[in-house]
């Protein structure tokens, strides 16, 4: 009964996921657990507003309505999710409900292999981990943490020796935008995949301070044009956002395929778009609000827009758009914000002198 | 696990969803692999709850499919020892061999 060969050149189970997109079912949801984090990263879109954040008999009504209303996939996130005093307690009732399990982190915590040893009991589908640096210097700098680097490392490396699959991530920043190389050799190193995001976000609160750090413009040319493929084994720059199928209606999938739920209870569309839509204390299932909210019709109207507008640009389809970071950045949603643009441009100019056309 | 006498579970580790009428997804998060299942096997998938051995997995399906019920058996032991040989289904002793 696995499903038989596709006819269409898609796999069957981007089929099934686009299907999803397409009816906005969503697949995914990711959970703040707490604001608490035990770096102080000075990118941080996070902006905690110094609200009792839920209890966890709160957050354990909150898993079992997120699963009741048939979320597949549960990312743990905060702050720093292993910061949350009954992290494992929480997770394992994710798995319970039945929900595979992504964890974010930042590593510090995983340098203690007897929590190690917990992370793998919850048998998670992925731990993704941040990195700033190939070296101490830097990545200390970035997470304003002495000691860090070296508590990172060694929950990488007893990752590795427990099994557990790991992602690695690192925003770029003008701090380490000359050592992505030696940050992808510690990948290599231990085996990990590696993802680096280009574009550095304002606070949830719309404080633009963080862009402070985002790599400078010269950089950026280089990145898309010289280093990626390098960079990325490869891989080819995305042309479209990591949450949108491929010629899909909507540029993103914000409060169509996850939504994300904040330390207070609030659902938003997503991490990034962060119009509240209710508060799921306040609700009795997800299934009474996800069709009828006027919040995420008008988000996901607003994705339709965005697709229309970007395939109307000279370099539109090679967009990385964000709406909320555009509401946040130049106050409209639908706004061309400078990053996304010179990204975008970057890419096509990649793509020319790849003499790669649609 | 004697297929036939047993009376089948999903092994604990595995998370599934049905996605609308299209079928499902089944993650077995120890792997990291993410399989899909068509609607009657995300079906099945989803009644391996310990309480039904392989005839009233196949009376359902049969019902609910509108299928011949021997050849709802004959798919279901065959995707059951799919599942089986994937390490999709819990460890389980057949009936006779469980203590009360």
């Amino acid at each position: 009964m696995s499903e038989a060969a596709p006819q269409r050149n898609i796999s069957p189970y981007t089929r099934l996921v686009e299907k999803a997109f397409a009816d906005a079912i969503p697949l995914s949801a990711q959970f703040e657990l707490t604001f608490r984090c035990n770096h102080l990263c000075t990118f941080c879109y996070n902006a905690p507003e110094g609200r009792r954040e839920m209890t966890t008999p709160e957050i354990f009504e909150t898993l079992r309505k997120i699963s009741e209303f048939g979320v597949l996939y549960l990312t743990m996130t905060g702050g720093e999710a292993l910061c949350h005093k009954d992290f494992f307690k929480i997770a394992a009732e994710g798995r319970r409900l039945g929900m595979a399990l992504r964890i974010y982190s930042n590593g510090y915590l995983l340098a203690d292999k007897a929590m190690v040893k917990k992370v793998a009991d919850l048998h998670p589908m992925e731990v993704e981990i941040s990195i700033h640096g190939a070296k101490a210097e830097t990545h200390d700098a970035l997470t304003r943490i002495k000691g860090s680097f070296e508590k990172t490392m060694q929950g990488l490396r007893n990752l590795k020796e427990a099994g557990i699959k790991v992602q690695l991530k690192c925003p770029i920043t003008k701090l380490n935008q000359g050592e992505l190389f030696e940050i992808r050799g510690l990948a290599d190193e231990l085996g990990y995949h590696m993802t680096f995001d280009a574009v550095i976000t304002p606070k949830d609160d719309g404080n633009l301070d963080p862009l402070a750090l985002r790599p400078d413009d010269a950089f950026l040319q280089k990145y898309w044009g010289e280093w990626y493929l390098d960079l990325h084994h490869g891989k080819l720059p995305p042309r479209a956002n990591h949450c949108a199928s491929d010629g899909a209606q909507a540029n993103c999938g914000t409060g169509r395929s996850g939504f994300t739920i904040d330390p207070y209870g609030n659902i938003l569309p997503c991490v990034a778009f962060r119009r509240p839509v209710a508060n799921i204390l306040e609700i009795d299932s997800l299934s009474a609000i996800w069709g009828t909210s006027p919040v995420l019709n008008e988000v996901r109207d607003l994705a339709v827009d965005a697709r229309k507008k970007l395939d109307g640009l000279e370099a539109g389809k090679y967009f990385q758009f964000c709406l909320g970071v555009a509401e946040k950045q130049v106050g409209d949603p639908l706004g061309i914000y400078p990053q996304a643009d010179i990204n975008a441009k970057a890419v096509k100019r990649s793509y020319e002198l790849l003499q790669i056309g649609d | 696990m004697d297929l036939l006498l047993a009376r089948p579970r999903r092994h604990p580790d595995t998370a599934f969803r049905q996605v609308g009428d299209e079928g499902g997804l089944v993650v077995l998060p120890g792997r990291s692999e993410v399989k899909v299942l068509n609607p009657v096997g995300i079906a099945v998938f989803s009644l391996l709850d310990g309480t039904r051995d392989v005839d009233a997995l196949a009376a359902r399906i049969a019902d609910e499919f509108e299928i011949d019920l021997p050849q709802a058996r004959e798919d279901v032991i065959a995707f059951l020892t799919e599942l089986q040989r994937e390490g999709m289904l819990a460890d389980q002793a057949a009936p006779d061999e469980r203590t009360a």
